[in-house]
């Protein structure tokens, strides 16, 4: 596998945080991506498209699971919108879109995922996902300084 | 506000709280078991492409002329040999040259692991071609135990002569005194066709089986000395 796993270690966990805003399950499930990909995957060319892909879809199971699961006290203190979004401004622009556009917003600038992982990600043209990506960075940027 | 200034904000917004169970877990991940083969096949892909290419070029030479032989063909491969046993050589000492030593000491295998594996890789390939090439050679009128002698004893030569050196030097200058050793025993065959020089048959066999002994000898040192070497394996 080409990639450093400390580094992809940390991005994956920042990604099932973000989804799950549960450290030990958001824990569990990066553990548990990167174990899925190395007993299935290892050694194919598509490494990251892969990884996000698990990634996304434990998330989802996880996420299923939970809602039949009793909330512990962690869930309800929202420490992913206390702890860590720290600017107020960007956070309340954030919070303004969509699901899917937080997401890509994550993946291209916080995880610096390549452009090319995240077409394959989407199943987009790279001309349309530099557009979104644009599109959503001039955005947020004039609602900030408006 | 400019671009570069949102996308700063961005990843710091983006930012989650540091795993707790990440280096216990990489380490874990990092130890699971391999099989052998797989080993080995990883071991391929990291091998240099010219070296892969010298070997396998002298495999489909051997095998090519050894369909049709001529009386000349038996020498010329005789005096080629030693450049196949040099291009194991360059895989022995890679890591010497190139500084990486370090480096292969610290990962998940040992550096004696690696080297064997990459030199056992070459080892088969240049053992099957000349094992080709003494069967068809042997099939077409040649004398097996000769053809056998007159192709190894170059091979062997190189390698008894090299790995001392490559034991005892580092560094490029090793890479051009394994050339060096390969043009010379090379050029060494050449001047004996030339000169039609005849040995008899004890010296050639006293010279074939002392050259397996220093072959075998300097490679258990050269296994002790990488083992020496590992200071972080365990």
């Amino acid at each position: 596998m080409s990639m450093d796993l400390d580094e992809q270690y940390d991005k994956i966990y920042r990604y099932c945080y973000y989804k799950l805003r549960h450290r030990e399950s958001a824990e569990d499930v990066t553990q548990e991506t990167f174990l899925r990909f190395f007993r299935t995957y290892e050694g194919q060319k598509q490494n990251l498209p892969l990884l996000y892909t698990i990634a996304r879809n434990l998330c989802a199971d996880e996420f299923r699971r939970r809602q039949h699961v009793p909330l512990c006290e962690e869930d309800t203190q929202f420490v992913f919108e206390d702890a860590v979004l720290q600017n107020e401004t960007l956070r309340t622009e954030l919070n303004r879109l969509s699901e899917d556009d937080r997401e890509l917003l994550l993946l291209r600038y916080a995880n610096e995922v390549p452009l090319s992982a995240l077409c394959k990600l989407y199943g987009i043209s790279r001309f349309a996902l530099y557009r979104r990506c644009s599109k959503l960075l001039s955005e947020l940027r004039q609602r900030m300084e408006g | 506000m400019k671009k570069r200034e949102v996308i700063t904000e961005l990843r710091a917004t983006f930012e989650a709280p540091a795993p707790q169970e990440k280096t216990a877990f990489l380490r874990k991940l990092e130890t699971q078991p391999i099989s052998n083969a797989a080993f080995v096949w990883m071991q391929l892909r990291y091998m240099r492409g010219s070296i892969l290419l010298i070997s396998a070029l002298g495999f489909v030479m051997l095998l090519l002329c050894g369909i049709a032989p001529k009386p000349e063909t038996l020498w010329i491969f005789s005096a080629l040999s030693p450049f196949l046993a040099c291009s194991v050589l360059g895989v022995a000492r890679r890591s010497y040259v190139c500084g990486m030593e370090e480096l292969e000491f610290a990962t998940r295998f040992s550096l004696k692991s690696v080297m064997l594996a990459r030199m056992g890789c070459l080892f088969v390939l240049n053992g099957l071609a000349l094992l080709t090439m003494i069967l068809f050679l042997g099939s077409s009128g040649f004398w097996i135990l000769k053809t056998g002698v007159y192709l190894l004893l170059p091979y062997c030569s190189t390698i008894s002569i090299s790995l001392p050196l490559t034991r005892k030097y580092h560094g490029k200058f090793v890479s051009y005194l394994c050339i060096f050793v390969s043009a010379v025993v090379s050029a060494c065959v050449v001047y004996v066709q030339i000169n039609a020089i005849v040995f008899s048959t004890l010296v050639i066999a006293i010279l074939l089986v002392a050259e397996l002994l220093v072959i075998v000898s300097e490679s258990a040192k050269l296994i002790h000395q990488t083992e020496d070497l590992t200071w972080n394996y365990n």
